[in-house]
């Protein structure tokens, strides 16, 4: 017997002769289920170690009911002006932590991402089932950059800023003016606000290739069209002025980069290392992208170029644009990965059959179950897909579980020892603990944080000397009046500190902390 | 029609490949003591090289550690040792450099020829070869590997050539993994190349709706013929198989990659890097312009060797000199399809007759004879007028001559980068404790090493085991920094590169 034609082309798994509603609802089915997997994953114990000195300003932002603008943490700055660039962000992550504590900010945490994923979705091209592998490797991509802290709100509005001039330039619908009033309130919210209007520059550059390149096309913007868009990009870029820093919300930014340490200390900050496994699906974008392009048979837009080139560019640079490298490139990928499976797969299918390799089992074959039952079971795998996302955000906010991680990375038992002994002088401290220290000591100020906007190149380059006990050391100590210490045991310093006048005053795995 | 009659002239005027040869060679030479002081090896390497032409026997057994002494050694890199001996007795560390100049020149006049072979545009050409040798720069070092640099290009035009249905290769290119497996480790690059050409071969004969360049009869056949001849070939060496082991093996142990710098991915804030990743940009580009789309095997090439590059940083010469030729495809493919006969197009096939009219050589030849008489001679080439010797602001030059004065009794623990400058100066006399060849020395004793440069806990009983008397650091060491106030240590000598410390007695 001649086995049922069929074609594994086939762009969607509904029964054939299944009415066009009942498709779309098959294909919001399968984003459903991948995007409750999104918040699966998403979903983690909050403990970002700049989380704390978020929630500490935001706190003092709510309770004085002023936003802070100058620094109140530390002694190393203290009352210098601050440019607070995330104060909407701290108060919103603060209102949320006293709301619902930590399981509150983990959800926030996982729903935003989420939502910036559901984004993305509209966003590519190809079969419902193909792009809900690219979200979930978009996701693994990103991941690594979504904290606990405002940066989140910047991936979703990256998101946001290109799902809009997605569908400006691939749909023809110009939603163009909602960009003002979203960059106003990114400005308020992150200071990645300047990623968006980056994203716009490189579209209105990818166009200008495009009428180089002689391209044509429905989606090609007119020159009336890129200048419409560099003007909406023009305005955002001012709009972002209006919020408590005014002129300085242009300039941190290039402060921020500015500073040599950020490369060396931190690591979001630092090149991708390809070594560790958690990063590779950032390379395995990379080469995949590369891969369809060069086999698709389909011409890469402009636009596309350079938000992949530019994207790629700056994740390469550093960790922390892993996610908007992300929301970039997956949705060009989609545009090459399906039309190059369309080619291969009507190369290979031949073949195999020519061969009698190729099992002719049909995704389409009809099927005996009834549609009544077949939308219960479908809805039964997203209830117990959604009561596993809430049990795993619960589980992972579980004070025990907080405290447990807590107890991992950062001093916590040191924390305990010093305020019940509240031993004197002025403490120094690890550059990863200064939020911590913020948000637990509070009677302590702290030597560095995570601002390092704040601190630049003079304190963070005293703090490098002193941990690595490079010579002078000593003077550092002694210029800020010093008689505490609290780092981690496997540093440099601590060789030298028994030997120079100073005592071990508390000891554990996580920290050791001296008195002089 | 004869441009120019004379053939003398035809010989003396330069052509535009002529002009990159000598380019590069006055940049290298230029560049001659950054080639020198940037990587600590080139001492073991010259020691090696000595003992193997002064003895006659290429040494299987470890003869340079104290730490090590006896253990088998795979010496995966014993013919370019012997080249830079070689180089070195001509006329010191100008020989080195003026063979480096040699090796790259020949290199990157080859890419050349080949991208000139695939475009038959010679600006387009010195453009991707010019954009390869930046991306490269980054490590172009005096060291064994500047010859896979080499023989990655020579295996390129193999291939190549294979793929237009010539059989020759199948004789010369197994010769030529013979010599690459004796010269340096990268010989698997030429493998990992030659797969890619199989695949992407593979691919376009059955799953490309169409092929811009159909494979001629018989490929297969010498594809596979040479893979397995070269594979064969290259177990002719003095440990046989294991030198695969050795090569693939150190790239399984996670810790020592993670400390030797040139396996580490590449480090975008370093400005060297930015060639590359405008290359890899580039790339993306010139992939997508449409078609006619790259044979496949280009596009297997440029994606894996991204990988590999962006892996670890030492693959990104190798990166560059695979992915010029492709890109350089996909841009002549791209510039041919534009139009008809544009004027660049006129003035590409203007300078391709006259580039294959003239005879050249003459000036590269010149330049080279006069560079190498005036190294010779004594005098200082590079930029910095330096001079090209190992620079005391990186080496212990100053500390090692204290040394032959004031020898210190006990074991050495040296500084890592240091270990080749010490063989250079000091062996037979002194053995170290541990030097660039982390391959060989294993995960064990490197942690021991970190151990004791950081002075971690226990950093003490390291060096007790070893029987060590002295140490030989870098002032800022965190252990420098311990022992200047440890009871039993005391330092005997200081200056701004290199302290020495000596247990008291």
């Amino acid at each position: 017997m001649m086995p049922p034609q069929i074609s594994i082309l086939e762009t969607d798994n509904s029964a054939p002769g299944a009415t066009a509603a009942e498709k779309r609802d098959m294909e919001r089915w399968v984003f459903a289920v991948t995007l409750i997997l999104v918040f699966i994953m998403a979903a983690r114990t909050p403990l970002d170690s700049d989380l704390w000195w978020h929630l500490r300003s935001g706190e003092v932002t709510w309770t004085s009911r002023q936003i802070l603008l100058t620094d109140v943490f530390s002694y190393t700055r203290a009352g210098a002006a601050w440019v607070n660039h995330s104060w909407l962000g701290q108060v919103v992550l603060y209102g949320l932590y006293r709301v619902g504590s930590y399981l509150a900010i983990s959800a926030c945490v996982a729903g935003v991402a989420t939502l910036a994923l559901g984004l993305l979705a509209r966003t590519m091209e190809g079969p419902a089932i193909l792009r809900s592998f690219l979200l979930v490797l978009a996701t693994s991509v990103a991941a690594l950059a979504w904290p606990a802290r405002p940066q989140i709100f910047s991936f979703l509005l990256i998101a946001l800023v290109g799902s809009i001039l997605y569908r400006y330039k691939w749909e023809q619908v110009d939603r163009l003016s909602w960009l003002i009033p979203i960059f106003i309130l990114w400005s308020n919210l992150h200071g990645g606000y300047v990623l968006g209007l980056l994203w716009i520059g490189m579209v209105i550059a990818g166009e200008l290739l495009n009428h180089l390149l002689g391209y044509t096309g429905e989606e090609i913007l007119s020159f009336q069209k890129i200048f419409r868009l560099a003007f909406f990009g023009l305005i955002a870029g001012f709009a972002v002025l209006l919020n408590p820093n005014g002129i300085q919300t242009w300039l941190i930014p290039f402060q921020t980069v500015g500073v040599n340490a950020l490369q060396n200390l931190i690591s979001e900050w630092a090149s991708p290392d390809f070594h560790q496994f958690v990063q590779l699906p950032f390379l395995a974008v990379i080469i995949l992208t590369i891969f369809c392009i060069g086999t698709s048979g389909r011409r890469l837009d402009g636009s596309d170029f350079t938000l992949l080139a530019g994207f790629m560019a700056l994740g390469l640079v550093a960790r922390r644009n892993f996610g908007p490298f992300a929301l970039a490139a997956i949705p060009v990928l989609s545009r090459h990965l399906w039309p190059a499976i369309q080619l291969w797969v009507s190369r290979v299918q031949p073949i195999l059959q020519e061969y009698g390799l190729l099992r002719k089992i049909s995704w389409s074959r009809p099927t005996s179950i009834r549609p009544a039952v077949k939308r219960w079971v479908n809805l039964g795998v997203l209830l117990f897909l959604g009561i596993s996302a809430a049990i795993k955000v619960v589980g992972v906010s579980l004070p025990g579980v907080v405290e447990r991680y807590e107890n991992e990375i950062f001093p916590a038992k040191a924390v305990t020892w010093v305020q019940e002994h509240h031993p004197q002088g002025t403490l120094f401290n690890s550059y990863d603990w200064g939020g911590y220290l913020i948000w637990r000591l509070r009677d302590y100020p702290v030597f560095v944080d995570g601002r390092t906007d704040l601190y630049n190149d003079e304190i963070i380059s005293q703090w490098i000397q002193v941990m690595n006990a490079r010579p002078g050391w000593e003077h550092v100590l002694d210029r800020w009046g010093v008689h505490l210490v609290m780092v981690p045991p496997d540093w440099p310093i601590n060789s030298i500190l028994p030997r120079s006048g100073w005592s071990v005053l508390y000891q554990d795995q996580q920290a050791v902390v001296y008195g002089r | 029609m004869k441009l120019i009659p004379n053939l003398a002239l035809r010989f003396i005027l330069p052509r535009l490949g002529d002009i990159l040869m000598i380019g590069i060679l006055i940049g290298v030479v230029g560049m001659g003591p950054r080639l020198l002081n940037v990587d600590g090896d080139l001492g073991r390497h010259l020691t090696l090289g000595h003992f193997i032409i002064d003895r006659g026997q290429i040494p299987t057994q470890d003869l340079f550690s104290h730490t090590m002494q006896g253990q088998p050694l795979t010496p995966h890199e014993w013919l370019a040792e012997v080249a830079y001996a070689l180089a070195y007795r001509w006329s010191g560390l100008d020989g080195v450099v003026l063979l480096c100049a040699l090796v790259l020149v020949i290199t990157f006049y080859l890419l050349y020829r080949l991208i000139l072979r695939l475009t038959g545009q010679v600006l387009l050409s010195l453009g991707f070869c010019i954009a390869a040798m930046a991306a490269s720069t980054l490590h172009w070092l005096a060291r064994p590997h500047l010859f896979t640099l080499l023989l990655v290009v020579v295996w390129l035009w193999g291939m190549e050539i294979t793929r237009t249905g010539k059989r020759h290769p199948l004789v010369w290119m197994p010769v030529v993994m013979l010599i690459w497996a004796n010269l340096h480790g990268a010989f698997i690059a030429g493998f990992v190349i030659w797969f890619a050409y199989g695949i992407g071969a593979i691919w376009s004969t059955w799953l490309s709706r169409s092929s811009p360049d159909p494979l001629p009869a018989g490929f297969f056949t010498t594809w596979l013929g040479t893979g397995i001849l070269s594979f064969l070939f290259s177990l002719i060496n003095p440990v046989g198989i294991h030198l695969w082991g050795t090569s693939l093996g150190y790239l399984q142990n996670s810790y020592l990659v993670g400390h030797t710098a040139e396996y580490l991915s590449p480090d975008f804030h370093q400005v060297s890097t930015w060639p590359f990743l405008g290359m890899v940009m580039l790339s993306l580009l010139l992939l997508g312009l449409g078609r006619p789309k790259l044979q496949a095997h280009w596009v297997f090439l440029v994606a894996g060797w991204t990988g590999l590059a962006l892996m670890s940083v030492r693959n990104v010469p190798l990166y560059a000199l695979v992915s010029a030729p492709a890109l350089a495809s996909g841009a002549s493919g791209w510039i041919s399809d534009r139009a008809t006969d544009p004027p660049y197009l006129r003035l590409e096939r203007r300078l391709l007759r006259m580039e294959r009219y003239l005879l050249g050589y003459f000036w590269p030849v010149i330049m080279m004879l006069l560079i190498g008489f005036l190294l010779y001679r004594g005098a200082n080439l590079d930029m910095m007028q330096k001079g090209n010797r190992f620079d005391p602001n990186v080496f212990p030059v100053e500390a090692v001559d204290w040394l032959a004065d004031h020898p210190q009794d006990g074991e050495m623990f040296n500084y890592f980068p240091w270990g080749g400058y010490l063989l250079y100066r000091s062996w037979p006399e002194k053995k170290v404790f541990i030097d660039g060849q982390t391959d060989f020395y294993g995960e064990q004793l490197t942690r021991q090493y970190e151990q004791g440069l950081t002075a971690s806990e226990g950093w003490e009983l390291v060096l007790n085991s070893y029987k060590v008397g002295w140490v030989l650091m870098p002032p800022g060491a965190p252990l420098s920094q311990t022992l200047t106030s440890h009871p039993e240590w005391q330092r005997v000598y200081h200056d701004a590169t290199a302290d020495i410390y000596s247990r008291n007695r």
